[in-house]
């Protein structure tokens, strides 16, 4: 299997592999530093990568944990040992973090090896990755675009195979957004859901650190690993966590989708208007139902994302920002929090 | 809500302790009111019935055991400070 094969694989299709003892961690390391150097002078995805140290850590990976040997990219503003954490801002110039963040913790504890920081907007205000203080990330289907943000570098990495997964994190549609506009699955835990101890706080009581993968199955194989409750942060829930990767596959025959009118707004792509906009009588009942409701202080949330803490305004359009948003706060508690964007697979991906 | 006009770049600069040139704080005062216009918004909503919310979660008053446990050392601490001595961080003096 050539390299630009392997990266393209899914977490779950190379666990199989690595378990078969096919491939070593350290081939797959050796692939990812391939393509990167391929291909990200002009994505600008990665901000900073240490192949030595990751390769010490492939030399005594156990493949047999449920991410034993996956390289797990990491957005430049959670904390991993010995690495910089640069926000993308220059104020935070030389830092090197004394310490591993929960999730990066609980990365490892599952075998996984975070490998590369990933372009962001600056301590996470923005949504296009050319906030960065350090550079721009591109969108890896058309260069000419932003890839979204703030976990932009994180979504193009993992739509431009240049990782098998990554870590962003997401306040006001931070993962869920880039996922989108990269064509990637991005998921924005439940709050409390998952720790933020180590996580450079945007605004407290919205972050949430969650997956950018390829596939669903992915997400739910990062989702298994980081969740839970941790002592470190005292707003984590200490609920249950679900075996995400078991509740896979389960029947959505009933569920019920609501989606806002309020998202659908002038300047939206046609496209997902037409495939987001409720059918009223739906003929075939395998389908998910998807129907109309009404969020009316929709239209709202902007102003209140750019209260709570300074943030410039976001560049992207309202309308790309509108159809993936869903902030948590309780005045718009009666929207979904996740919207976890449904990976679109497009010809002449490579 | 103080009233756009009364925002004063200039004064909020000097005791941020940041220096600005004539042109940034025109940058900035227009920056600024624009994003405080944008916020006012926030005025015309109908909050009736809406309990003030710090989090979502029902999390209050969370405590762990008051006991020693492993922790940075002093020279993990530290290890980021730009100027050290004796153990502590070296800051510039900011209060006269």
């Amino acid at each position: 299997m050539s390299g630009n094969e392997l990266t393209a694989l899914s977490i779950a299709d190379l666990q199989s592999l690595l378990r078969r003892r096919e491939v070593s961690p350290r081939e797959l390391l050796d692939a990812l530093r391939t393509r990167i150097e391929a291909v990200d002078g002009d994505l600008g995805a990665y901000v900073s990568f240490d192949v030595e140290a990751a390769i010490k850590e492939a030399e005594h990976a156990n493949v047999d944990l449920p991410l034993g040997g996956v390289p797990i990219a990491i957005k430049d503003i959670i904390n991993v040992m010995h690495q910089p954490c640069t926000c993308a801002s220059k104020i935070l110039n030389g830092y090197r973090a004394p310490y591993d963040a929960t999730v990066i913790q609980k990365l490892r504890a599952a075998g996984a090896i975070p490998f590369g920081k990933t372009n962001l907007d600056e301590f996470a205000m923005g949504s296009s990755t050319e906030n960065s203080a350090l550079k721009s990330t591109r969108n890896p289907w058309d260069l000419s675009r932003v890839p979204g943000g703030s976990s932009g570098g994180s979504a193009a990495a993992v739509a431009a195979d240049e990782a098998f997964g990554a870590l962003g994190s997401d306040t006001g549609g931070s993962i869920r957004q880039p996922a989108a506009l990269c064509g990637v699955v991005g998921l924005k835990p439940s709050y409390g859901r998952v720790s933020r101890f180590g996580l450079v706080a945007f605004a407290s009581s919205l972050d949430q650190v969650g997956p950018v993968t390829n596939t669903v199955r992915d997400s739910a194989l990062i989702m298994n690993a980081i969740a839970g409750h941790d002592p470190q942060d005292s707003t984590s829930l200490k609920d249950p966590v679900p075996d995400y990767v078991a509740s896979l596959g389960n029947d959505l025959r009933g569920v019920r989708l609501g989606v806002p009118t309020e998202y659908m707004i002038e300047g939206i792509d046609s496209q997902v208007r037409v495939e987001s906009t409720p059918q009223s009588d739906s003929s075939i009942p395998s389908e998910r139902t998807l129907l109309k409701s009404r969020c009316p202080t929709l239209n709202t949330r902007s102003p209140f994302i750019t209260s709570l803490p300074p943030q410039k305004l976001p560049r992207t359009s309202l309308a790309s920002t509108a159809c993936v948003t869903g902030v948590v706060l309780k005045i718009l508690k009666t929207c979904s929090i996740f919207t976890a964007a449904r990976a679109r697979k497009v010809s002449g991906r490579k | 809500m103080a009233g756009t006009s009364d925002l004063d770049v200039a004064y909020v600069a000097r005791l941020a302790r940041i220096n600005l040139t004539e042109d940034e704080e025109k940058t900035f005062q227009k920056q600024l009111e624009d994003v405080l216009k944008y916020v006012e918004k926030l005025r015309h909503l109908d909050v009736t019935g809406i309990d003030a919310t710090a989090h979502t979660l029902p999390v209050f008053n969370v405590f762990r055991e008051d006991a020693p446990r492993e922790w940075f050392t002093a020279e993990q601490a530290l290890s980021n400070a730009p100027r050290q001595a004796n153990g502590l961080f070296i800051v510039p003096k900011v209060v006269e």
